[in-house]
């Protein structure tokens, strides 16, 4: 079970994009840098209780570590609990697998046992559901050529229920029982390249055969890195990881515990990626890279078969730092392609009997579908700043992008073009343009100020839905202001104001229906005084107020509205609030150090919230139902007990004109 | 090496002057124009959250989970296959999206909050047209998709007693 779990992390985590965004040199194109050595005697204890609202969480675990020249013991408890009382919900988890090895065999052989008890129970007011499985078997390791090597397989069991209405040993006996084997193996390490190689290899697979059910899962990863003796460096990456067969889980159905059989499927993800950096050559360093990746997954005989490629060319550009000014930038171009290909043709008689939104022939005799779609990403970011020594500098930001969707994918009925409903062609256009400066770099006082400034276009391509075509402009200036006011006391303030305005491209299509429009303000003042060097008292005071509305310009009146006005071509453009909300906000606290080993830290916090709607009638503001005040309390605690064992606690009161509720969260580390 | 600088350079002078971030030529709307029947937007107005696009493929995470009054859940498929088959079958009528609670609040980048529903849709399949109100409240979780730049829907309970216009087995009706 633990296998799997892993596995299947990691199977997920290689099937996001494996690239940075613009401006930014890909994180995998680079050398790993191996862990940080821990002991390997060692137990580690962890504790973790955490109450909010009504939703109980536990995590306790222990794992025990012994290590010595000639044997190697590790074992985990592992302990999860999740109790939602507005769900009537209650999950455990167990863990308690381990593992015991025998060293100093001929040939730096180490051999030993396995074993990964689980048990997961699911519980939703009387009705409860279990799974627990067990895999025990032999363990060998060996390093030929100081490649690591691991080899593991045994004995595979698992037991089934759901709905029981308790779980007592005579109920045990009555569970769906199924058992088999497993295989697995391990090769290579993330972070140490091959004795002969510069080339970073780790593969990890997993096989496992049941009476009922059978599945495969692994990942492979390599890195290869080659410096040239021009400084310049080539990096190339593949990544794979792949789940075929089918596995069971605990969930729930209909409202109740079950335990779900996943459909047997094949997915699997691969990327190459591969790229080369320069070195600096005129205070610049370039980089360039190509990527292709690729997405499958297909069920048997089941809906949902899909596959998505992409391929992504980037180039970066930074500054050495030696530069008068700090350059960084870079540009990525993304082509991608998604098919949906609900069937294939054998499967369904040559398909005839299918919608053809779920089945088509193209002219080449692909299966294709509506909903296959391709599109384009571009997307490129300039990074431009210069600091003096003193602190004082500015800083310029362009970011622009565009997404592009296509559904090219159509077919004709009685001369009539079908497509997909809604059509999705479309065009995504945003810009963003930010300014920082600093103008007062002090030690006692420093002053920062920013505007920003961002337009983002959706653009439907389609009559279908390009009435929906909206340009937003979203607006901010703001700074902050920070001040040494006495000897041990420091003040504050930030602020900011945002607008936020919307247009239709084709507001003729909008009549009685203006654009969204909406502004915020917003100020937060902190007063710290360090009264003696273990009290430390603070003072929060906010301000935020903020309104939304529509802006009714002429072109959004629909002919009644601008009839019934009183001089119809002296209509102004106006900005309508519908409400407008005011939240003040005040947290005194006191923080008290301890000879270092214990922080306490209490305060109370107070927020009125004030939110006032338009009344068409009244033709004022009225206050609504969910203005109130809220009050909450709060106290923590940090204590180092020892050494090697910390103590934290927190709670949060919190009463509000609607409910009260807590925040409790309690925890013990340690390691001796 | 000498190849690096047109590596870099050729991408950047390609990409500012061929117009690729220029949009393309929208057709005119027609007049049945996909709007947004469920006001979706609105329901995250004044919370300085956002969906880049109404559409309901974008609107909610791939694994959203909708959970009725009595706890039972659905995945995101048969949702949004609901959503367009009542919006294609009911004349959505009136829609109006209010706060619920206190406060919407933020933890990490998710996003909580309640919001009270007031729905009049008309049954445009029967004879004669038929009204239907669905007033009540429902809870939403959204996550941030830094991939799409957008919030998405990835958890909703409602709390309309019985089968509102959003339960995936909703059946008006006869």
């Amino acid at each position: 079970m633990r296998n799997i779990i892993r596995v299947t992390i990691i199977a997920a985590i290689t099937a996001w994009p494996l690239f940075g965004q613009a401006g930014e040199w890909p994180f995998l194109l680079g050398i790993p840098r191996p862990a940080v050595a821990t002991d390997s005697n060692r137990t580690e204890y962890g504790s973790d209780q955490n109450l909010y609202i009504r939703t109980f969480k536990a995590k306790d675990s222990l794992a025990i570590s012994k290590n010595t020249a000639s044997y190697g013991f590790n074992q985990n408890f592992d302990f999860e609990l999740t109790n939602d009382s507005w769900f009537d919900t209650k999950d455990q988890y167990f863990d308690l697998s381990g593992e015991t090895i025998k060293k100093g065999f001929p040939l730096g052989i180490s051999a030993g046992l396995e074993w990964t008890p689980v048990l997961l129970l699911k519980q939703k007011s009387s009705l409860q559901g279990m799974l627990g499985s067990v895999e025990a078997g032999p363990v060998v390791k060996f390093a030929p050529l100081g490649i690591p090597i691991s080899l593991h397989g045994g004995a595979s069991g698992r037991g089934i229920n759901d709905s029981l209405t308790s779980i007592s040993t005579s109920q045990l006996g009555l569970l769906q029982r199924d058992k088999g084997y497993y295989a697995g193996a391990e090769l290579g390490a993330p972070a140490k390249p091959l004795p002969f190689l510069p080339l970073y290899i780790n593969a990890n697979g997993y096989g496992r055969s049941m009476g009922t059910s059978k599945l495969l899962a692994g990942t492979a990863s390599a890195l290869f890195y080659y410096g040239f003796p021009s400084g310049d460096s080539l990096f190339a990456r593949y990544d794979d990881s792949l789940t075929n067969g089918r596995d069971a889980f605990l969930g729930q159905a209909q409202g109740k515990p079950h335990v779900i059989d996943d459909p047997e499927k094949n997915e699997r993800s691969y990327e190459l990626l591969a790229g080369i950096r320069g070195k600096p050559r005129y205070f610049f360093i370039p980089g360039a890279y190509y990527s292709y990746s690729e997405h499958t997954l297909s069920y048997a005989g089941e809906f949902g078969n899909r596959k998505n490629t992409a391929n992504t060319v980037g180039a970066v550009l930074k500054t050495d730092p030696l530069f008068l000014v700090s350059y960084s930038g870079g540009i990525t171009l993304t082509w991608e392609r998604e098919d949906r290909h609900a069937f294939f043709a054998s499967q369904t008689s040559g398909g005839s009997n299918l919608p053809p939104n779920l089945f088509m022939i193209d002219r080449e005799g692909n299966v294709v579908s509506l909903d296959d779609n391709q599109g384009y990403r571009i997307s490129m970011i300039h990074s431009l700043s210069k600091y003096f020594s003193n602190g004082m500098g500015a800083e310029y930001i362009s970011d622009i992008s565009r997404f592009s969707k296509d559904y090219p994918n159509f077919f004709v009925v009685n001369g009539d073009t079908v497509r997909r409903d809604p059509p999705l062609d479309n065009d995504i256009i945003i810009n963003r343009q930010k300014v920082t400066l600093v103008p007062i770099p002090s030690a006692w006082a420093k002053m920062t100020v920013f505007g920003e400034y961002s337009k983002n276009l959706t653009n439907y391509i389609r009559k279908e839905m390009s009435g929906n075509n909206t340009i937003d402009w979203f607006y901010r200036v703001g700074g902050t202001f920070d001040a040494t006011i006495f000897e041990r006391c420091t003040l504050s303030e930030a602020l900011s104001a945002d607008a936020k305005v919307t247009r239709y491209v084709f507001p003729e299509t909008k009549r009685g229906k203006p654009p969204p429009y909406s502004r915020k303000l917003s100020s937060l003042a902190v007063l710290d005084a360090a009264v003696t060097g273990w009290l430390n008292l603070k003072t929060e005071w906010g301000e935020t107020y903020w309104d939304y509305g529509t802006w009714n310009g002429r072109e959004y009146l629909d002919s009644s509205s601008l009839a019934l006005a009183q001089q119809a071509a002296a209509y102004k453009d106006y900005y309508a609030i519908v409400d407008k909300t005011w939240q003040h906000s005040l947290t005194l606290s006191a923080a008290v150090r301890l000879f270092d080993l214990c922080f306490i830290n209490a305060g109370c916090s107070y927020q009125y919230l004030d939110v006032r709607q338009f009344d068409q009638v009244t033709r004022e503001y009225s206050l609504t139902n969910y203005a109130g005040s809220r009050v909450s309390p709060t106290a923590s605690l940090s204590y180092q007990i020892g050494p090697q064992l910390l103590f934290k606690a927190a709670v949060v009161r919190t009463f509000d004109i609607r409910d009260k509720f807590w925040d409790v969260h309690v925890s013990l580390n340690g390691a001796f | 090496m000498r190849v690096m600088r047109y590596v870099v350079l050729l991408p950047l002078f390609a990409a500012c002057g061929c117009g690729i971030f220029e949009p393309r030529q929208a057709e005119y709307p027609s007049n049945e124009a996909v709007q947004d029947p469920f006001s979706f937007a609105s329901i995250l107005w004044n919370t300085g959250k956002w969906f880049t696009k109404l559409e309901y493929n974008d609107m909610f995470y791939d694994t959203t989970t909708y959970v009725d009054i009595n706890g039972n859940e659905y995945g995101r498929d048969m949702l949004i296959a609901n959503l367009y088959k009542t919006q294609s079958r009911f004349e959505i009528r009136r829609v109006s999206w209010t706060m619920d609670s206190l406060q919407d609040f933020t933890v990490a980048d998710t996003f909580f909050m309640d919001r009270k529903y007031d729905i009049v849709a008309r049954d445009t399949m029967v004879i004669p047209p038929k009204d239907y109100e669905f007033n009540d409240k429902a809870s939403f979780k959204l996550i941030f998709n830094s991939t799409k730049n957008t919030w998405n829907i990835f958890y909703w309970k409602d709390k309309y007693p019985g089968q509102s216009i959003f339960h995936p087995l909703f059946t008006p009706d006869y």
